[in-house]
């Protein structure tokens, strides 16, 4: 933002360092306002040939996570970078997590729990017990764009869904729970 | 600086068959049971037969979901791939010839990359169903061209060919692929053995089965289409037939495999010159069972470097690691080979 506020005049280079403090104050405020006693323990990632692939604990929506004030399980399984875990591990994992995330590409209707199962046969043996998953659809909201440029808009999405029906947002949130 | 290989195989060609056998059967069961005992999971053993309740235990699901399918799915695609592999070598008498050379391979490949890089699928069930439909077509085709060619030449060519146009298509496809979808095919084209459950192994298992079966109902005009094919033809071997049959054998192996496994690299090609060196006997009575064996315990080696050696976390692609021991192994052969010409 502030790269290319510099590349285009003096005026561009001061409005973007405006736009970028406000986001970071907004993140903050947001941050702190989403901690929680004891945090939900969340996972993300899918199933790629027999193997899980996730996030590291050092990756951006490690962070965001954390900071929306929830637990994220490959926490200490550091580099930004994915890591690959064993899936008889990811059945434990799941069956102890109470969320499933997930960013991933459906074009057509809204994505369904049992559609995500028939993606894959590996994907009902890491489903939480909840049966709780949240996706962000790229075919269905800039995620790799806009919002990655907005992370307080991301970081209020996250807290909004995981507070329930109290929280609402001014926009169409991109992170939203599967249905059965 | 290959006495010690070396001694190793004079050995091992020293053996009886039978000791042979015995010693490749005691390893798949030992490499097995290591397979199904050791994992990132403590396993309660004692709670195995909740699997058959409406609750499994963890570890159940771990032992029934994933570590015995694997294992199967390694025994199966090892064998098939190795004795596909030993009769398209027979065939071709090419020692450079597998399961992948008629093109089959490349046809399950397309047709992943046709519903994964075009947005069509892309899940574990569509992957498998596109890749057997690409094998069957592919092998259609090689069937209809089979009948035309007469040359054996004539027909590896046009694999090879058949192969080339193919991979082009499936590079186009990836040319204008989203990055997802692009991940996705790479992924699949690593291969694994971790996919497989216990239905789809058990049914590769059966088809395996059935062709080790039919291979070895051939055995007799195998030995003979060794000896040439002038020869064979003169001792009676129905050439349109046998060649019918190779190819609906290998199509079956190599397409159920790749189907559930992705391209698995080197099995096809590598076993049979490992079984040959092991071996005297030329005679596919014998090679058959052989053959079977050392792929079946080639692919369950090759999953423990998969699995990390049980050493470090993550592992290796399974096509990585079927080339690092393929590779050298061939190498080896060459070697062996011309030291013994010379």
């Amino acid at each position: 933002m502030k790269v290319f506020g510099w590349l285009v005049d003096d005026v561009s280079l001061l409005q973007a360092n405006l736009a970028f403090d406000e986001v970071g104050r907004r993140y903050e405020s947001i941050r702190l306002a989403a901690k929680r006693q004891e945090p939900l323990q969340v996972f993300t990632g899918s199933v790629e040939q027999g193997e899980w692939h996730a996030p590291g604990g050092e990756s951006f929506i490690a962070s965001l996570l954390e900071d929306a004030g929830l637990s994220y399980v490959f926490q200490d399984r550091l580099g930004r970078e994915n890591v690959r875990i064993p899936l008889e591990e990811m059945i434990e994992i799941g069956r102890k997590a109470d969320a499933w995330g997930l960013v991933l590409h459906h074009s057509g209707s809204e994505l369904t729990i049992s559609e995500l199962l028939q993606k894959d046969d590996r994907n009902r043996l890491v489903l939480p017990d909840s049966r709780r998953v949240f996706v962000a659809n790229t075919s269905q909201c800039d995620y790799f764009g806009w919002w990655v440029a907005r992370p307080d808009v991301m970081l209020e999405n996250l807290t909004c869904l995981f507070e329930g029906s109290s929280c609402s947002m001014d926009m169409e949130p991109c992170f939203k729970w599967l249905t059965e | 600086m290959f006495n010690g290989y070396g001694t190793v195989f004079q050995v091992a060609n020293g053996m009886k068959y039978s000791g042979i056998i015995g010693l490749a059967f005691a390893a798949i069961l030992i490499l097995s049971i290591s397979h199904l005992l050791w994992g990132s999971t403590t396993m309660d053993w004692g709670s195995l037969g909740s699997w058959f309740g409406s609750s499994p235990e963890l570890a159940a699901t771990v032992f029934f979901e994933v570590r015995l399918p694997r294992v199967l799915m390694a025994i199966a695609a090892g064998a098939g791939l190795g004795i596909s592999g030993l009769m398209m070598q027979t065939w071709f008498h090419n020692p450079l010839a597998g399961p992948s050379v008629l093109g089959v391979t490349s046809g399950a490949g397309m047709a992943v990359a046709l519903v994964v890089l075009t947005g069509m699928g892309g899940g574990w069930l569509v992957n498998s169903i596109a890749a057997s439909v690409g094998s069957w077509l592919a092998l259609a085709l090689v069937w209809g061209v089979s009948t035309r060619f007469r040359g054996l030449a004539s027909l590896l060519i046009f694999g090879l060919m058949l192969n080339y146009v193919l991979g082009a298509l499936v590079t186009v496809l990836q040319a204008e692929a989203k990055e997802n979808a692009l991940q996705q095919f790479v992924f699949w084209g690593m291969g694994t053995f971790g996919q497989a459950t216990l239905l789809t192994a058990g049914v590769v298992m059966l088809l395996v089965v059935i062709a080790i079966f039919m291979a070895f109902s051939l055995h007799q005009n195998l030995d003979k289409w060794t000896m040439g094919e002038i020869t064979a033809r003169s001792m009676g071997v129905d050439e349109s037939r046998l060649r019918q049959l190779l190819i609906l054998l290998t199509g079956l192996l190599a397409g159920s495999i790749t189907a559930v496994c992705g391209p698995v690299a080197f099995l096809g090609l590598a076993t049979p010159h490992l079984v040959k060196l092991l071996t005297p006997h030329r005679s596919h009575r014998r090679l058959i069972p052989m053959t079977a064996l050392i792929g079946a315990l080639l692919a369950l080696v090759a999953d423990w470097g998969v699995k990390g050696l049980g050493v470090f976390e993550g592992g290796w692609p399974l096509n990585a690691v079927l080339s690092l021991l393929g590779a050298p192994m061939v190498i080896w052969v060459l070697i062996k080979r011309n030291f013994t010409h010379s």
